[in-house]
């Protein structure tokens, strides 16, 4: 199964706008670099962030169907693995931040840890030797797991029997085991030690649930618009747009779930070491994001996403998407740079130029890649719903 | 079930029997284009638009469950709110009387409460259940519509509805055709 001509050429065009995008972004990232280092990491982290949970969030998607099968997945499939093939170039966009660590965290300079005695007691796990190492070892669990779940890919065996079918189903199983503990030691080290006293034990699901809601909504775009095209057009059924509708709807719930847990947890204790997380965030302007947050990220998606006739339209379903797709960067923002305004730097909520410059220079290469990947990853089959007699779907 | 004068029609209606699913999908469909509306279908098995084919609306029932979940939601924060800022005012920790966050979980389960009652009672009360008698018993071949058969039941209250005609227009669609006593 060949891609179709003008498919080719649309991707093509991403490849090479994407690249330009990304190398004229990438020289403005090098001047806020060089003139406002912490400001340039914020919104630097920001963008890999996102970038990175798309490719993640993909996995686990991927993983997910793995295990339980279903018309769902093989609609999105080949889009989730051209989504996680980017991880390679995640693991390269993340030596800045890696060098940066000076820069960006307050735990790593000597005489900061020394003058606040909770640091020095965390200092066993919180040093720079062990941030590198575990940054090492969760890219390395992410790369094989790519590898391994690209190389067992479904491919023109359907039987689930089949040894093929097993070790992919295997994978998936220790992928999601490994993929939640190296994801919440990435989010533990990468972005809550920001605010290195304190602490949150929800915060690498936080992230995690994230990662999925980024990945399935960024998929549901994706297959929407490909279903203009050829093959497309046939794996793509309302039955199964609805599901990916519902689990949207689901994942969107467990991200409040968790975000509000977590704020519920820490506002019951109203314990100081806990609640100057919120405090943080509820002042100079934070207090409208957290808001903004609570509005586009849950109460309006979900009430559009309970309608049945949204989720069976691709066009509505596409809108809902590209909400909490705008609003995943939105949460990531609010997530990272309040941490980066320390004592006197608290100037509330101010955006810079750098925040969708570095979403630009990240994203056009990233956007590059996914296309190189997805012209690729489509010539496996895609399964079309097999013709059926009676209404039992294919769930 | 009327009250009306009119004398009750001696037959609850017709129904025929089909032996293949696409008989009775193109059946109804034929059905619904001679301009039949009270009728319905019975199948062994779940068939794919056999009720756009009958021509029935997509039910209500998610209304009454968002109602029920809307219900339950408002009942509980009301609940709440009467029990912790009216009736018995609390100083807890200082923190302000309506402490909405704190309120919130059993917002949600009351919702979802509601909502799964609405869903329960509106099913049973939207299909007229429980219903433990239908004329349709009377008709030995039926049981079958639980093992191989198909059926579609034209109701003696259509407007359409004559015994002859709709017997020849059931026959010419290949069914065979069972009277329906009252």
């Amino acid at each position: 199964m060949t891609p179709a001509p003008d498919l080719k050429d649309l991707l093509n065009r991403i490849m090479r706008v994407g690249a330009l995008v990304s190398l004229v972004a990438g020289v403005l990232c090098l001047a806020g670099w060089y003139f406002w280092p912490e400001r340039f990491y914020a919104a630097y982290m920001t963008a890999f962030l996102y970038f990175l949970g798309l490719g993640l969030g993909s996995m686990a998607l991927a993983m997910i169907h793995g295990l339980t099968g279903g018309g769902w997945g093989l609609a999105i499939r080949r889009i989730l693995e051209a989504s996680f093939q980017t991880l390679p170039l995640m693991a390269v966009l993340f030596l800045p931040l890696l060098l940066g660590v000076h820069t960006i965290y307050e735990w790593a300079e000597p005489d900061y840890v020394n003058a606040h005695v909770t640091l020095a007691r965390k200092a066993a796990y919180l040093n720079v030797p062990g941030f590198q190492i575990r940054a090492l070892v969760c890219f390395g669990v992410w790369l094989s797991l790519a590898g391994l779940l690209s190389w067992f890919s479904p491919n023109k065996e359907r039987d689930p029997e089949s040894p093929r079918s097993q070790w992919l189903q295997r994978i998936s199983g220790f992928g999601m085991v490994l993929y939640g503990l190296s994801a919440t030691v990435a989010a533990v080290d990468w972005v809550m030690s920001l605010e290195p006293e304190w602490f949150s034990t929800m915060y690498g699901v936080l992230h995690i649930v994230g990662q999925a809601v980024l990945g399935l909504s960024f998929s549901i775009i994706v297959v929407v618009q490909l279903s203009r095209f050829e093959p497309w057009s046939r794996s793509l059924t309302h039955e199964r747009l609805n599901n990916l509708g519902n689990m949207l709807l689901a994942s969107t719930m467990f991200w409040t779930y968790c975000a509000f847990m977590q704020y519920l947890i820490i506002w019951l204790g109203n314990l100081p070491e806990e609640n100057v997380w919120y405090i943080h965030r509820g002042h100079g302007g934070w207090q409208y994001v957290s808001l903004g947050l609570g509005l586009f990220h849950f109460v309006i998606p979900f009430f559009l996403l309970l309608s049945k006739r949204v989720k069976r339209s691709g066009e509505s379903l596409i809108r809902v998407a590209t909400l909490i797709l705008v609003m995943r960067a939105v949460d990531l923002f609010w997530l990272v740079v309040p941490g980066f305004q320390h004592g006197s730097q608290r100037t509330g909520l101010e955006v810079s130029w750098m925040d969708p410059v570095a979403f630009l220079a990240i994203g056009g290469l990233w956007f590059a890649a996914f296309a190189w990947r997805l012209s690729s990853t489509m010539r496996q089959p895609l399964y079309d719903p097999a013709p059926q007699h009676g209404s039992q779907g294919d769930h | 079930m009327s009250r009306t004068p009119v004398p009750k029609h001696p037959l609850y209606g017709l129904l025929g029997e089909f032996e293949h699913p696409a008989q009775l999908l193109s059946a109804a469909e034929r059905a619904y284009q001679a301009g039949y509306r009270k009728m319905n279908a019975y199948t062994p098995i779940p068939l794919h638009g056999l009720s756009d084919a009958l021509g029935q609306k997509p039910t209500r029932l998610p209304y009454l469950v968002l109602a029920g979940g809307l219900l339950g939601g408002c009942g509980a924060y009301s609940m709440l709110y009467y029990a912790c800022a009216i009736s018995y005012p609390y100083n807890i920790g200082g923190r302000p009387l309506n402490s909405w966050p704190a309120f919130i979980p059993i917002t949600f389960e009351l919702t979802i409460l509601g909502a799964g009652f609405a869903a329960f009672l509106g099913m049973l009360a939207l299909n007229g259940l429980p219903h433990p008698h239908h004329p349709l018993f009377e008709v030995p071949a039926f049981s079958l519509a639980s093992r191989d058969r198909f059926f579609l039941s034209i109701q003696s209250g259509d407007p359409q509805f004559d015994v002859e005609k709709t017997r020849t227009f059931l026959e010419s669609l290949s069914a065979k055709v069972h009277e329906v006593p009252q």
